[in-house]
């Protein structure tokens, strides 16, 4: 392959991920219009959380130099859900507690 | 008397005097005594208002002082102290002196933003120390909304402001040191090689970069509804003042480990060097500290057992804060086996360790009693819990403090301090410290609320008791400040290892030279390779 | 446009070499990154808090929000982070002119996105949606419906404020390569601030359903 060809090779996965974040973006905007109650605020998060994936492994590269990038790219949102685990654990047995 | 050395022609003091090697200096062994100076300055601050608290809680009646102006000086007392000096003490000083050379580094990994981080710090110190002395504030340093946001008169914003900034200081230390401690080790330096130092000081600065930013979004929320009138902790206007709780704990009890971890580093690298023996379990402490780190970051609710939080969430709070006590302990176990059959010697930074062992397991396991949901109930916000934590604070890491200072006082001055001296104001602090705060367990069991300037005529023996305890703690600390100022001219020099102490900050010279070693260190194939004299070998 | 000078890189602090300092300056951003997180979360947490104690009053005032300005504007930011990583590529090849031209063209994608949202303030403002004294919705949910909005103003603030950051060091990296200071060999500076760029691009895209698409599905 002449060098030009290499390089458009290795833009052809930048291209595509831009073209899947639009096109799940158009979904998600279709998606949010559904009548599906509660289960619209997990596909828009489902699809949010693919979103964010695809910037980060494609865009971002964290394994270009070290594998410890993907530790530190994956420690901050473990406590994240650490966070709003047990903060919704107050807030979401509140309501069940015996005593009134 | 062994001959007076002369200190090598060059070491990293004397590299350069002028001011302008100092204030815009890169060199991390500069950097550490430049916080050291103002956290010191901090230290006296904070422990100036402290000694007007004990003052006034000598007369049941408060009689000295206002309640608004007791308010005042118990929230700046935390304020100044938590951020300003038990936040930073040991990795910035210690922590930024040392972690090069114990990994055989020229500097840390990004010397201009350890620099910034000092000047933010005292960026941030100087809003804080502004707003306390334009009037303060009296909402406790922990901010309880609605409180803080909407009733209280003080000098919030600016006080927050000056937190929110010397969080960024935090956020770049730890930074610097994870970085610096996965990139910059010598050759042969495996993560298993690492002093135990290195470990906590790695553990710390993981909370220090993951905590720390929650608590810059929860006071600029705070502040924000401060200004805006809107009800985000607010219940009038629709907030939940534990939504406040929850997000400020998230942060202020991990913060309690970014303030013990490093003293526990510190006693791990003394007990060794003074029993002549290696550590028991290397693996386990290094892991423990890992361990604490991390599950130090799911037990924030046992802060609000009593604040009308779920009872269910209480529960798994409470078990969790079980759990975390159990790599702390571990520790103890650890350091206890290290003492057993070694050859023990009472220099003084072993008394501050050994001291630091006996308090902190106090402290440590009143932290059960109070993880004991039933038992916290009755002892929340009494003197109990004031004990609890200045246990772990005060006995735990201010000891800890101490003893890092006198055992490596040697290396960053090259100079040795008086030993009585050293040895009489260790004991003086021990007693000083559980006269001033053991009755303080006593009174809380017996009910007397925290945060009070009067309290019932029966409490005021033990008060005094405390407040006595009080006086002499100020002078066994101010006593460490003359000797030691006075080695600094007339101390007998240093050589490289005083201690005969394993570690690659004792194979150059006292001072060291700028560049840390003047020849390449020899990285052991193990650490605290001691030799206990007359053990067998095998 | 002449030549630009070749400047031999001294390294910045006690690395051993280049690809060192690359690689340490690399997990450094990381790292950073890693504390932005934990920094939003704690916004993220706020708002979930409230969205579940108040789904009414938050789907209300989710339907007050610009929908069709804030989908524009994700698109622009999603472009941009194309054009970041594709200026990334392009000094990895070498082609520094090549990669001024994208840089160029991510910065005013992300002046782009911020206009955009001085018109989506202004319309909400102009509409009294603005928290505080100015505050005029009124209605059942009103209290909501402000708690709602000041978290849509600090959060797109605070973002905004990221943004705007990031594309002054857009600029920076311009005014640098025009001195010749990356090749292909070394250029961490624009690799760090692409790391930088794409972690704003990817917060937004959290931003987006959850202020956009409140409310919308009834």
């Amino acid at each position: 392959m002449s060098r030009s060809e290499t390089r458009a090779a290795e833009r052809l996965p930048l291209y595509l991920a831009w073209a899947a974040l639009l096109a799940l973006l158009l979904l998600t905007i279709f998606g949010g219009y559904l009548k599906l109650g509660g289960a619209n605020l997990f596909i828009s998060v489902a699809i949010a959380i693919l979103k964010a994936a695809i910037i980060v492994v494609i865009f971002m590269k964290p394994a270009r130099e070290l594998r410890l990038g993907w530790v530190f790219s994956l420690g901050g949102l473990f406590f994240l859900l650490v966070m709003l685990g047990l903060t919704g654990a107050d807030y979401l047995t509140r309501a069940q507690d015996l005593v009134p | 008397m062994s001959p007076t050395r002369r200190a090598p022609r060059k070491n990293y003091l004397t590299e350069d005097f002028t001011l302008r090697s100092w204030f815009f200096t890169t060199d991390h062994k500069r950097i550490a005594l430049l916080y050291f100076a103002s956290i010191t300055m901090f230290f006296f601050i904070g422990g100036a208002a402290a000694a007007v608290i004990r003052y006034v809680l000598i007369h049941p009646d408060g009689a000295p002082v206002s309640a608004e102006i007791y308010n005042r000086l118990f929230t700046m007392h935390g304020i100044v102290m938590v951020w300003f000096f038990l936040v930073p003490a040991i990795p910035t000083t210690f922590g930024n002196f040392l972690l090069p050379m114990m990994i055989g580094a020229r500097d840390v990994a990004f010397p201009k933003l350890n620099l910034l981080s000092w000047y933010l710090f005292i960026i941030g110190g100087g809003f804080v120390l502004y707003a306390l002395f334009v009037g303060g504030l009296d909402t406790g340093w922990t901010f309880y909304a609605p409180y803080s946001s909407a009733y209280s008169s003080g000098h919030l914003i600016t006080a927050v402001t000056g937190i929110f900034i010397a969080g960024f200081s935090s956020i770049l230390t730890g930074l610097n040191f994870i970085i610096t401690i996965h990139r910059l080790r010598a050759p042969g330096m495996g993560w298993y090689n690492l002093p135990l130092f290195c470990w906590s000081l790695y553990s710390t600065s993981v909370i220090l970069i993951i905590a720390t930013p929650v608590l810059a979004m929860t006071l600029l929320l705070l502040a924000a509804e401060r200004l805006v009138h809107v009800g985000i902790f607010d219940p009038t206007l629709g907030g939940d003042p534990l939504l406040f709780q929850h997000l400020f704990w998230f942060y202020s009890h991990p913060a309690v480990y970014i303030m013990i971890l490093p003293g526990m580093g510190v006693v791990s690298e003394i007990i060794p060097c003074f029993s002549r023996k290696e550590i028991f379990g290397y693996k386990f402490i290094a892991w423990a500290s890992v361990s604490i780190a991390v599950v130090g970051f799911l037990v924030w609710g046992h802060h609000m057992f009593v604040s009308g939080m779920s009872m269910y969430a209480g529960l798994m709070f409470s078990f969790l804060s079980f759990a975390v006590a159990v790599p702390s302990a571990i520790k103890v176990f650890n350091w206890t086996a290290t003492l057993h059959k070694g050859s023990i010697t009472f220099d003084a930074p072993m008394l501050y360790a050994l001291g630091f062992i006996g308090l902190f397991t106090l402290g440590g396991l009143t932290g059960l009693f109070l993880a004991t949901l039933p038992v916290d109930v009755h002892v929340t916000q009494t003197y109990f819990i004031v004990a609890h934590f200045h246990y772990i604070m005060v006995g735990g890491m201010v000891t800890a403090f101490f003893a890092a200072l006198h055992f490596w006082w040697p290396k960053i001055t090259g100079r040795m301090y008086p030993e009585m001296w050293a040895r009489f104001a260790a004991v003086l602090i021990f007693c000083g410290f559980n006269l001033t705060f053991f009755p303080q367990f006593i009174l809380g069991y017996e009910g007397m609320p925290r945060r009070y300037h009067v309290y019932a005529e029966q409490y005021q023996m033990l008060n005094v008791f405390s407040s006595g305890g009080a006086g002499v703690l100020a002078v066994a600390y101010v006593l460490p400040l003359l000797y030691l100022g006075w080695s600094l001219i007339w101390g007998r020099r240093a050589g490289p290892n005083p201690w005969q102490a394993t570690g690659l900050e004792w194979q150059t010279p006292s001072p060291p030279p700028k560049d840390n070693f003047t020849r390449p260190p020899k990285v052991p194939k193990k650490p605290y390779a001691y030799v206990t004299p007359g053990a067998e070998h095998g | 446009m002449a030549e630009p000078r070749v400047v031999t890189k001294e390294l910045a602090g006690p690395y051993a070499d280049l690809h060192h300092q690359k690689q340490t300056a690399n997990l450094g951003v990381w790292a950073f990154l890693s504390t932005e997180v934990l920094f939003f979360s704690a916004l993220l947490t706020a708002y979930s808090v409230y969205r579940f104690l108040y789904p009414q009053g938050f789907a209300e005032a989710g339907r007050h929000t610009e929908v069709l300005l804030g989908s524009i504007n994700t698109g622009v930011l999603l472009t941009s982070s194309l054009f970041m990583a594709l200026a990334v590529h392009a000094i990895e090849t070498g082609a520094r002119r090549l990669m001024m031209l994208f840089l160029l063209i991510t910065a005013l994608l992300g002046l782009a996105f911020l206009g955009i949202k001085g018109i989506e303030y202004s319309k909400e403002i102009g509409e009294g949606l603005l928290p505080g004294a100015f505050f005029t919705y009124s209605g059942p949910y009103a209290h909501t419906v402000e708690i709602f909005f000041f978290i849509y103003f600090l959060a797109t603030g605070i973002h905004a404020l990221h943004l705007s950051i990031g594309i002054g060091a857009l600029f920076f990296l311009i005014w640098r390569t025009r001195r010749g200071s990356f090749t292909a060999e070394y250029h961490a500076a624009v690799e760090g601030v692409g790391l930088y760029w794409h972690f704003v691009d990817a917060v937004w895209v959290f931003i987006y359903p959850l202020i956009y698409l409140v409310g919308r599905n009834t």
